[in-house]
């Protein structure tokens, strides 16, 4: 293996970002011409720890994480800016280095299980393969690390549900099985896709338990996205919140609980089914589509406390917001937001 | 999965009693006399009713159906109006031209039409998979002789690279004369296939690569030469087999109008020849081994879809 190269900067440091995305855009090349669809997007993902990307369907959550693994079709799609995994820049990578790196220094689970799975091949060989791959490991180990991931993932009696199919698996456990696939190098990031979204909520929560201890046994950080805030609470450091192509609020989980400071935060919140609370109010409207963003706010269409001028005049920059929590609205300081928690 | 494979060969033995029944009646419909025919030119009105007798023209249809379904059970097709040879014996002889033409060809629809298939699915739209389709349009709209006169005057008589007409035994030649004396032939026949199995398996790898479970798979590292030939291939496989299969018919079909133009002494030309001559016996053991070859073809392309895909298995 003669990829060792650390930046001394992330070699020295164990708390240096495992994912560092500083202004990213990216741009889908369409009949109508180039298309931006993911604007001026910075995160950030410290080591080890959990940070949320949520937003409504279609603000460029699952774009942003195709980006960061490097997965974006290269002659249909341009990107800019900086994305760097471990200090390594992947931002203009050659597509050999970039499959180097793809499931071992970062994975990724995406949200329907059942699909992602390649139906002619066992899940045993999906899991060993990727093991013989980075690994270099010959058939009988990589065999045998193999069960030992399923067995971890909690798949019964691995050693024969080896050989079996995709299609004789729950979703569930196929989700189960892309965890094993996912982790089985100890990657140092993982990136789960509304990876619990498809799954009934039992098998939701038994899904997140198990990363979490998955989590706190490899060490790795994990980036996930969800359209759904009340999977936010579990356990998580940091938050990001996407509308439009564009963060729009980026705060610690608590404070966005109890202090939402965009409006479409406070939308998200309100929006959460909670049995006790019992409001349930869904945003009006949709989120616009890429080729036609307003100018100004792109949430001012939907936002409550819009206002002609402020809002729709210019584009509206990411502001710190006490503390390190930023956000993208020109009100922020003028308006009361509610959160949800007391 | 052998007593599958004996399970659908019996069940090709109704169809072949059909085709063969089929095959009775049109001659039975055909103005022609088999008995004048086999009598030659010059015979007498006596000599034709002794020929009548000796075939059993004389028996009704049903009678003679049986007697000749009777011989096919035992490999026994009859004999040939025309040389009083034995029609089994006569179709053994030239069925190995027609099988080297076959794998000639089949090589050629493989080779060519897989990778030309899989390079326009990598890049659909591009200027290579838009001269592919037109490419393949073109193959498709030119009859597999038309095909072979035009190859034979270009590459066999104004430029004399390949024989332009006739055989090579592998004992005659080695296998360079015989390659040789099959290449524009098998370039004739093979072009309509390799056209057909290059669009399906476009089409195939196209679905297959932009399905999740590939992105998932590039997700995990793979290099893209296993994303595309092992997992790719693997999950696109069984309609490019069943194309493929069809292609073993398209061939057989392709090479009796083949074989005529470089008069090849196969089977194809046997087939012309006789129906042309109205041999009876020897166009229905044709059609009987026609339709055996057609079916064990079918049963292999059955066979193939459980190993390609687990969802399959019986
Ligand atoms: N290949 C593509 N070509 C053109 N536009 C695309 C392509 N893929 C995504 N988009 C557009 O990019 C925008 C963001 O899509 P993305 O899939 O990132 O949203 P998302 O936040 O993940 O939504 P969801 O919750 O539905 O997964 C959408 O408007 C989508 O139409
Ligand atoms: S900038 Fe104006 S429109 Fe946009 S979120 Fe803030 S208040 Fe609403
Ligand atoms: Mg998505």
């Amino acid at each position: 293996m003669t990829d060792v190269l650390v930046e001394p900067e992330v070699a020295s440091d164990p708390l240096a970002p495992v994912l560092k995305i500083e202004c990213l855009n990216v741009d889908f090349h369409t009949i109508d011409g180039w298309v931006r669809v993911v604007d001026d997007v910075s995160l950030v993902v410290p080591a080890g720890t959990t940070v949320r990307l949520v937003g409504e369907s279609g603000s460029g959550k699952t774009v942003t994480s195709l980006a960061a693994i490097g997965l974006l079709p290269p002659d249909t799609t341009r990107v800019t800016g900086s994305i760097r995994l471990a200090g390594e820049e992947l931002v203009g990578a050659s597509s050999a280095r970039l499959s180097r790196r793809r499931g071992r220094d970062v994975a990724m689970v995406f949200q329907e299980p059942r699909r992602s799975l390649d139906p002619v091949f066992t899940v045993g060989y999906q899991i060993a393969e990727v093991l013989r791959r980075h690994e270099g490991l010959d058939r009988r180990a990589a065999r045998s690390r193999a069960v030992e991931m399923l067995d971890r993932v909690g798949i019964a009696d691995a050693e024969r549900r080896f050989g079996a199919y995709p299609h004789e698996f729950s979703g569930g456990m196929c989700q189960r099985v892309m965890l094993a696939i996912a982790l089985a190098c100890r990657p140092r990031l993982l990136i789960a896709d509304e990876a619990t979204t498809a799954l009934d909520v039992t098998v939701q929560k038994e899904m997140l338990a198990l990363m979490n201890d998955l989590q706190d046994e490899l060490g790795v950080a994990i980036l996930f996205i969800t359209h759904d805030l009340s999977v936010v609470a579990e356990t998580c450091d940091w938050v990001n919140v996407m509308y439009a192509g564009q963060v729009v609020e980026s705060t610690a989980v608590d404070r966005l609980f109890h202090e939402p400071r965009h409006p479409y935060t406070e939308g998200l919140l309100a929006a959460i089914p909670d049995p006790q609370r019992r409001r349930l109010q869904a945003i009006p409207g949709v989120v616009p589509a890429p080729t036609s963003w307003p100018t100004g706010c792109r949430f001012s269409p939907r936002c409550d406390y819009a206002r002609e001028g402020v809002c729709t005049s210019g584009a509206i920059p990411l502001e710190p917001a006490g503390g390190a929590q930023l956000t993208r609205c020109a009100r922020h300081a003028e308006i009361e937001l509610k959160g949800v928690l007391a | 999965m052998i007593a599958y494979a004996a399970r659908r060969l019996l069940s090709a033995v109704p169809l072949l009693f059909f085709l063969s029944l089929f095959v009775f009646l049109l001659f039975e419909l055909m103005p022609a006399d088999a008995a004048v025919i086999s009598a030659g030119e010059n015979a007498t009105p006596e000599q034709i009713e002794q020929v009548r007798e000796n075939l059993g023209l004389n028996e009704p249809l049903w009678s003679r159906y049986f007697d000749w379904a009777g011989g096919l059970l035992h490999g026994d097709l009859g004999t040939s109006l025309f040389s009083s040879q034995s029609v089994t014996s006569t179709i053994l002889e030239r069925l190995p031209v027609t099988a080297s033409l076959a794998l000639v060809s089949m090589v050629l629809v493989v080779l060519i039409g897989l990778p030309l298939g899989v390079m326009a699915a990598r890049h659909p739209n591009s200027w290579l998979d838009r001269g592919l389709s037109s490419f393949a349009s073109l193959c498709m709209s030119v009859p597999p002789f038309v095909l072979g006169l035009l190859l034979a005057v270009a590459f066999g008589i104004l430029l004399p690279w390949f024989p332009p007409t006739g055989y090579t035994s592998v004992a005659d030649g080695g296998i360079s004369g015989w390659l040789s004396s099959l290449v524009l032939p098998a370039i004739a026949v093979a072009a309509v296939p390799i056209a057909e199995l290059a669009r399906q398996t476009r089409g195939s790898f196209l679905d297959v690569l932009g399905a999740d479970h590939v992105r998932a798979t590039r997700a995990k590292g793979m290099p893209e030469g296993s994303v595309v030939l092992k997992h790719g291939a693997k999950n696109a496989a069984v309609p490019i087999v069943t194309v493929l299969g069809l292609q073993v018919n398209r061939i057989l079909g392709g090479s009796v109008t083949v074989e005529f133009v470089f008069a090849l002494p196969g089977f194809g030309a046997l087939a012309v020849r006789s129906v042309v001559q109205q041999d009876l016996p020897m166009v229905l053991g044709i059609v009987a081994v026609s339709a055996v070859i057609v079916v064990v073809v079918n049963i292999l392309t059955d066979l193939s879809y459980g190993l390609l895909n687990p969802r399959m298995r019986r």
